[in-house]
């Protein structure tokens, strides 16, 4: 054998070692890796503030119950439960255990329950316990806990699955900065505590040895183990974590837009589609603003065609959308006939002249598509249209601060609460520059009276009766125009497996499969 | 009290007038103008970005009382020259402040980063000297003279278009046949050795590019010199002539424009770090930018800052070493 054969061999076992190294994946050692987009702003649930806050949240937090399919509230910290309007009470699962060890009892639930509801800068507070501060109480005997509130809210034993209700230990609340730093153990009632992390750049989760309390969600029983160590990797680029999938390098995670294709097909991998934000048209109704008049409201949505934009957008690959909320949100309305039909001759004459700004935000479609597909549909119908598409810190600061800047833009709902009254929050109530969320500007009272008769309304049927009407009153009257859902990609290797329920991820239920 | 003398007092003025002395001086004024100009113009410059911090963090379905209630807690309601005075307080205790949107150190957080970052820009940049060096003197040697016309051409058109190629597309192109197609390299994250090929192989490559051509013109010009042809003649050996004559003349240029490459490799691997998702310093502040987060921005631009007057002191030292009349150039 030549010298340089040898060399070509001894090269090629060399990188044949390599590409074993990684490429195994780590289903073999009992790790999970994945990733989220950003570093957590918090390990605090109660001021979980973006989806990668929850994300961590719930490997660390666990939550009196959960939503399973069709938003089923299945048992999880507690085992059963009674609600009312105005009361529900929980009955708290025996041997529940902080991870120091500290009993969680009904005592230490009402702590923490109490501590998020006078929290400062909990966003859920008014989602989950409606106006008005509720009064909790615990009784360890009966292992129950009661939150009473101050008016009626339906939504309190859905709020109840939120991540921002987790049940913080008692060491958790002794140090509310190491609660926020993730740096306080025993604060942990999760399956998952924060074993190591470096800022930024990683985290990583041990299994508590000995916890049971995961999620009843009945059907859809696990197939598999939990992960003893979750990794998590800090990967903003979704084309980076898509390779990472692909190449091994990640075991569960999610990808946007332009490389969902890229798993198209391939056995390896199970692919789910989920709504990452619902997109709507919103209009600035102010007084003396040129969409005040419903007449020009109603001949922008005339002009707009929702596949068009659902094309530009999201490359078609978003799901059309007939309200302006994730229509896995209860009583989200699903009947298309309610939306105002495209009729661009109709529009033409009232839009003529007129002078239109868009505040647009870049990531909806590449560089802004699915604004700049608006423009031009408004400019083809005579309007003379201004478009700024920017980031979205510039774009919230614009939105709720500076209502004089802008006429109309493509709103992207998180809606994190999962609830009716979270989506109406942009649209309705006080405006920003009153204190409020509502970025249109007029408060709708008569769509407050009607969530006000939802939210007293113990009869699921009836209270989605008043929400269909909530919904309609805002679309037939063009003061939103629904148009699509921004997807995102939920991607397993195979051998690995997770729990999404009303398209919501259930990072807890990440499993490692009987090959994996 | 009597005041010893030393046995062999340095005359004032001698020590006045040394090279080294006001060589030194000089660099330390630089290095301190710098981190002056960089406290203040960061603290300046940075809050005229479009974006509220506060609605950045709060998220667009917060109320206006939410955004209200971050900005008084951020500190962002103070007039600015009472956040400067904070600000400056702070540096002087080397606090770095806290993150505007994770709440963390900001210090903790930068020397989290740092080591990627600084592992990256090292290797990259020891490896291009490997590389650039030995071909460049090779190939301004095989073509001296107009000799091997085919090997300049070729020499020139590879480098050419490699350095044409944005390194983003030269990233994507690795990571597309080396990761995705051969899976011969991981594709992203920073968890083994072996993670640094990659994205050092797409940072190197430029770089290479340049430096080669340099040290290739460096070489034929010294090639040309009376000296070397002397040398020549002497029949003094390739290795020693190269190792004697040629290098230290070809070095200081070399050195130079490296000092310079790594200095702006340390924050300009954004591209680099975002294909291959390497939790370095680029990628922070990119995050940093979009969140609006003020400490992490103006903490990590005055880190690389200081870092890069460091390295260009360091780069200054070792150029006076290697040929002091850099020095006496300065004293001149």
């Amino acid at each position: 054998m030549t010298n340089k054969v040898r060399a070509l061999g001894v090269a090629a076992a060399v990188t044949v070692g390599l590409s074993a190294c990684t490429t195994g994946g780590a289903g073999g050692t009992g790790t999970i890796q994945t990733a989220i987009n950003a570093a957590p702003t918090t390990f605090s649930p109660w001021t979980a503030e973006t989806r990668d806050d929850y994300d961590v949240s719930r490997l660390l937090f666990d939550t009196l119950v959960r939503r399973g399919a069709d938003n089923k509230i299945v048992p999880a910290l507690a085992t059963s439960w009674e609600s009312t309007p105005t009361e529900a009470s929980f009955t708290i699962r025996d041997g529940a255990t902080c991870a120091d060890g500290t009993p969680i009892t009904a005592e230490v639930v009402q702590n923490s329950l109490h501590a998020m509801a006078t929290a400062e800068g909990s966003v859920f507070r008014k989602i989950v316990f409606g106006p008005g501060r509720p009064t909790i109480s615990a009784d360890n005997a009966a292992k129950t806990v009661t939150v009473e509130l101050a008016q009626p809210w339906q939504d309190l034993v859905q709020g109840m699955s939120l991540v921002a209700t987790g049940i913080v230990c008692p060491a958790g609340l002794e140090n509310p900065e190491g609660l926020r730093r993730g740096s306080v153990k025993g604060a942990f009632s999760g399956p998952y505590v924060l074993s190591a992390s470096s800022h930024g750049v990683s985290y990583t989760f041990a299994l508590r040895k000995g916890f049971t309390g995961w999620p009843d969600y009945g059907d859809t029983a696990s197939r598999g183990k939990p992960a003893q160590t979750v990794q998590v990797d800090v990967m903003p680029n979704g084309s980076s974590r898509a390779n990472a999938l692909l190449t091994g390098g990640m075991d569960i995670g999610t990808i946007s837009t332009q490389d969902m294709t890229r798993f198209d097909g391939d056995e390896g991998y199970t692919a789910q589609r989920l709504p990452s934000s619902s997109l709507f048209v919103l209009f600035n109704e102010r007084e003396g603003t040129v969409f005040a008049d419903e007449e020009v409201r109603r001949a922008v949505v005339q002009t707009l065609s929702r596949k068009s934009f659902n094309s530009a957008a999201t490359a078609g690959l978003g799901d059309l959308a007939t309200t302006f909320s994730h229509d896995a949100v209860p009583c989200a309305s699903t009947d298309s006939s309610v939306l105002i039909e495209q009729d661009v001759e109709a529009a033409k004459p009232v839009l003529r002249g007129k002078t239109i700004r868009i505040l647009g935000l870049e990531v909806i479609g590449p560089q802004g598509a699915g604004n700049t597909y608006i423009a031009e549909a408004l400019r083809a119908a005579g309007a003379t249209v201004e478009i700024d598409n920017v980031d979205v810190a510039t774009w919230s600061t614009t939105g709720t601060g500076e209502p004089d800047a802008w006429d109309l833009t493509v709103f992207a709902g998180i809606n994190a609460g999962g609830t009716m009254y979270g989506a109406l929050s942009p649209v309705v109530g006080p405006p920003t520059e009153a204190g409020g969320a509502n970025w249109s500007g007029t408060e709708h009272k008569d769509v407050l009276a009607m969530v006000d008769e939802a939210m007293r309304e113990p009869d699921d049927r009836t209270r989605c009766g008043i929400y269909q009407r909530v919904q309609e009153t805002l679309i037939e009257g063009a003061h939103v125009m629904p148009l699509s859902y921004l997807p995102a990609q939920l991607t397993t290797r195979s051998g690995f497996s997770v729990q999404v329920h009303n398209d919501q991820v259930d990072v807890a239920t990440m499993q490692i499969d009987g090959e994996g | 009290m009597s005041i010893s003398q030393s046995p062999h007092p340095v005359p004032r003025t001698a020590l006045r007038d040394s090279p080294w002395l006001r060589f030194g001086l000089q660099r330390l004024t630089g290095l301190l103008v710098s981190f002056v100009l960089l406290v203040t113009v960061t603290f300046v410059i940075i809050p005229l970005i479009p974006g509220d911090p506060a609605a950045a963090i709060a998220g667009p379905e917060a109320s206006g009382a939410e955004i209200a209630r971050i900005r008084g807690e951020l500190g962002l309601d103070q007039p600015l020259h009472v956040q400067f005075f904070d600000y400056v307080g702070g540096l002087l205790t080397l606090d770095l402040g806290t993150s505007f949107a994770s709440g963390q150190d900001v210090s903790a957080m930068i020397l989290a980063r740092l080591p990627f970052t600084g592992q990256l820009a090292l290797f990259a940049i020891l490896l291009t000297l490997i590389v650039s060096v030995p071909v460049g003197m090779l190939v301004a040697v095989l073509t001296h003279g107009g000799r091997r016309p085919w090997l300049d051409h070729v020499f020139n058109a590879v480098t050419s278009l490699v350095y044409s190629v944005p390194q983003y597309v030269m990233a994507t192109l690795l990571v597309s046949v080396f990761a995705v197609g051969f899976r011969i390299f991981p594709a992203a994250g920073a968890e083994t050795l072996l993670s640094l090929v990659l994205p050092t192989l797409a940072l190197m490559l430029l770089p290479i590019c340049v430096v080669s051509r340099v040290v290739r013109r460096e070489t034929t010009v010294v090639l040309d010199q009376d000296y070397i042809r002397t040398a020549r003649g002497w029949r003094i050996g390739r290795v020693r002539m190269f190792g004697r004559y040629v290098l230290p003349n070809v070095i200081t240029t070399t050195l130079t424009l490296s000092g310079l490459i790594l200095a702006s490799q340390l924050g300009g691997a954004v591209v680099i770090e975002t294909v291959f998702a390497w939790p370095g310093l680029g990628q922070g502040i990119v995050d940093a930018f979009l969140a609006r987060d003020y400490p992490v921005i103006r903490g990590t631009i005055l880190v690389l800052g200081l870092l890069a007057t460091l390295i260009i002191i360091v780069v200054d030292v070792i150029l006076a070493i290697v040929d002091p009349r850099t020095v006496e150039a300065d004293h001149d």
